[in-house]
């Protein structure tokens, strides 16, 4: 009941407060303008956007940025609908059947049945992350070394496994080169300087958000060069509004697709893309109208949207608790946290249970005002798909560079995401994803210093690190997982998970 | 994707084994009483030996996807020819991009290099393969001109007075 009294008096804030109203709209509307451009993703959306909210109270920041990444995760529909370009790769699901749909003179509906989707969606992570939060902040609290590393290690399995097309080999070097990527500069323990050679620059480490900024913003800006160009936005000549009825009929897929996205989301580094394609696979499983998905199905448009953005509360739930990131956007809204003082982790019930419950305000608001924009804003946002990528495409690298300048006013922080851009263009040319890489920047200093500290309380004795549950039940897990990767042991299971899945997805 | 995958595996493993020498010859500061296990080189050790040893696997799939014995899952797309002029497309837009925030940004105003970065990418990528608009190439001159002008005094004016960010 607390919890709810924080929420009411949170809503109240807001809308009783005309600047974090106009807050709520820009921002949810910026995010929804970046998410449809394709080339702009939510990750660089956001990391963009922290750049420029250092001046504002934390409250306010933080506020901007959840609209920005809810507004995104949304706006990825548009272009997948009309353009079958997902704006972001969370909407990759949403194409399949909503460019159908649109092409057959229905974008209107599709549009609608896509808002409805991300709305309800979106209203059932907040409900997960409003409940779940504290229980996990409460048994975060448990947590030892032992356990971090685990959880550390499970996240970059579980995150290398997910975001690939059925290799996970490839997701898990990621993983292991983010690591290592967090491994330059001083370490926590003796402060020695690792792999600085005497470089100042690099003895504090490669900040994340230039290097996000690189992956996430140079990386898409040179594969959206590289493909055919794009054609121009359709036309949505019918009604928008979706049936209530059309949606109703669909309760159990909207239901399961909230569940399973907010699951996706709360997975480390897993986050709205998987949220998306494991939704329309279990939808198109349980569906007697199999054979109509992929051809303008309204189920899988539904499934995929309600997917994605379940996965976005769903995603801030370990940030809160844990301070590990459910997906690769929830990775910079965790570094913006620390920017603006706010310390996330298993204390956060402890020290300020109201900041929680603030956030899930905030969702609140942000899927409101998508829901609102989503339905009336159908034809500005029309024209913003008819910009040329020509025009568009040197205009965002500007704002890489000056964004990634901007973060600590140095140069190096410059070639640090020119950098990021070229090798991330590589790997993903190569189909590595960018998630588990993310996700072990961010996890390199946990997974360091929790492995060094219990191996010294243990005295060099390893199964101190399986004999509490929890950490017992995470190291078997990642067993587990490893050992579903040995050819002979994995081939049924693949075959199995094919059969659950359908396909794979990419990284947001 | 079984030659390139050969390629990198080959780079990663000779990173792993890099990173492996270098962690190795870190202080392990045993010497003033601190535990092996706390040695500031233990973790990236054991991870660029993971890193080599992941690239070993990899190396012996590619190898044996080259043989033909079994081509690995998600291989499937590679029979795809590459998109005309795509590599073409981003020889230009890296060379662009790295003059501009290489090697521009920082050696003169940030507004002027932002405005002749965005002119010059407007207009090769416009007026490159396309006949139709090299004829008309003044029109796309002068749209290109203003959107470069209005991009480079803006965000210099915006990131320098409103969000009171040092330019480079």
């Amino acid at each position: 009941m607390q919890g709810l009294e924080y929420f009411l008096t949170a809503i109240v804030s807001f809308v009783t407060d005309p600047m974090a109203l106009f807050n709520v709209a820009w921002a949810t509307l910026l995010g929804i303008t970046v998410g449809a451009l394709p080339g702009l993703t939510a990750t660089l959306g956001i990391a963009l956007l922290t750049t420029l909210t250092f001046h504002m109270p934390a409250e306010s920041a933080i506020l901007v940025l959840v609209c920005m990444y809810v507004g995104a995760i949304y706006g990825g529909s548009r272009s997948a609908i009309l353009l079958n370009i997902p704006g972001t790769p969370a909407s990759a699901a949403t194409s399949l059947d909503g460019f159908p749909l649109a092409r057959s003179g229905q974008a209107g509906r599709a549009m609608g049945i896509a808002t409805s989707g991300s709305f309800i969606g979106g209203m059932i992570g907040m409900l997960a992350l409003a409940l779940i939060a504290p229980v996990l902040g409460e048994i975060a609290l448990s947590f030892k070394s032992p356990e971090f590393f685990w959880l550390a290690l499970f996240g970059i399995l579980i995150s290398g496994q997910l975001t690939t097309t059925g290799d996970s080999l490839k997701g898990w070097i990621a993983g292991v080169l983010g690591l290592l990527v967090a491994m330059i500069g001083q370490e926590g323990i003796h402060a020695y300087q690792r792999f600085s050679y005497g470089w100042t620059d690099l003895s504090g480490g490669l900040a994340l958000l230039p290097a996000l900024v690189g992956a996430f913003g140079f990386a898409e800006i040179i594969g959206v060069m590289k493909a055919r160009n794009y054609e121009t936005a359709g036309r949505a000549k019918d009604r928008i509004i979706p049936r209530p009825k059309e949606i109703w009929r669909y309760k159990r897929t909207i239901a399961r697709s909230g569940l399973i996205g907010t699951l996706m989301g709360l997975l480390p580094g897993v986050g709205e893309d998987m949220g998306a394609w494991m939704s329309y696979a279990a939808a198109k499983r349980a569906s007697p109208e199999k054979d109509q998905f992929g051809k303008g199905a309204p189920e899988g448009l539904l499934a995929s949207e309600t997917g994605n953005n379940a996965a976005v509360p769903g995603a801030i739930i370990p940030i809160l608790t844990l301070a590990v990131p459910g997906s690769a956007p929830a990775a910079v809204l965790l570094a913006a946290m620390f920017i603006h003082g706010i310390r996330p982790g298993p204390m956060i019930m402890i020290e300020s249970p109201a900041f929680v419950f603030q956030v899930v305000a905030m969702v609140f608001m942000a899927t409101i005002a998508m829901l609102v924009f989503g339905l009336l804003l159908t034809k500005p946002l029309l024209r913003v798909l008819s910009v040329p990528r020509e025009k568009l495409m040197p205009l965002i690298f500007t704002l890489c560079t000056i964004g990634s300048f901007a973060i600590a006013g140095r140069e190096f922080d410059i070639y640090v995401m020119l950098f990021f851009g070229v090798t991330g263009f590589i790997l993903r040319e190569m189909d590595y994803p960018m998630a588990p890489l993310v996700l072990g920047i961010v996890l390199g200093p946990l997974l360091d210093s929790s492995f060094r500290r219990g191996m010294v309380l243990f005295d060099g004795d390893f199964t101190g690190f399986l004999i509490q549950p929890i950490s017992a039940i995470l190291a078997a897990a990642c067993v587990i997982m490893v050992l579903a990767s040995v050819p002979f042991i994995r081939r049924p299971v693949v075959a199995g998970l094919r059969r659950l899945t359908g396909r794979g997805g990419a990284d947001s | 994707m079984a030659r390139a995958d050969l390629i990198t595996s080959i780079v990663f493993m000779i990173l792993g084994l890099a990173i492996a020498e270098e962690s190795w010859r870190m202080p392990t500061y045993t010497d003033v009483g601190s535990s092996i296990w706390a040695a500031p080189g233990m973790v990236p050790g054991l991870l660029g030996l993971a890193l080599t040893f992941m690239a070993a696997i990899l190396l012996f799939r590619s190898i044996k996807a080259r043989r033909g014995e079994g081509v690995p899952e998600g291989d499937a797309d590679d029979v795809l020819p590459p998109e005309p002029g795509s590599r073409g497309r981003v020889a230009l837009t890296l060379v662009l991009c790295l003059t501009y925030a290489g090697v521009l940004v920082g050696n003169m105003p940030f507004a002027l290099a932002t405005g002749l970065f965005t002119f010059v990418f407007i207009m090769i990528f416009e007026l490159w393969g396309h006949p139709e608009a090299q004829r008309n190439w003044l029109r796309h001159a002068v749209v290109a001109l203003i959107i470069a002008v209005i991009a480079g005094w803006l965000i210099a004016y915006v990131f320098s007075n409103i969000f009171f960010v040092r330019l480079p």
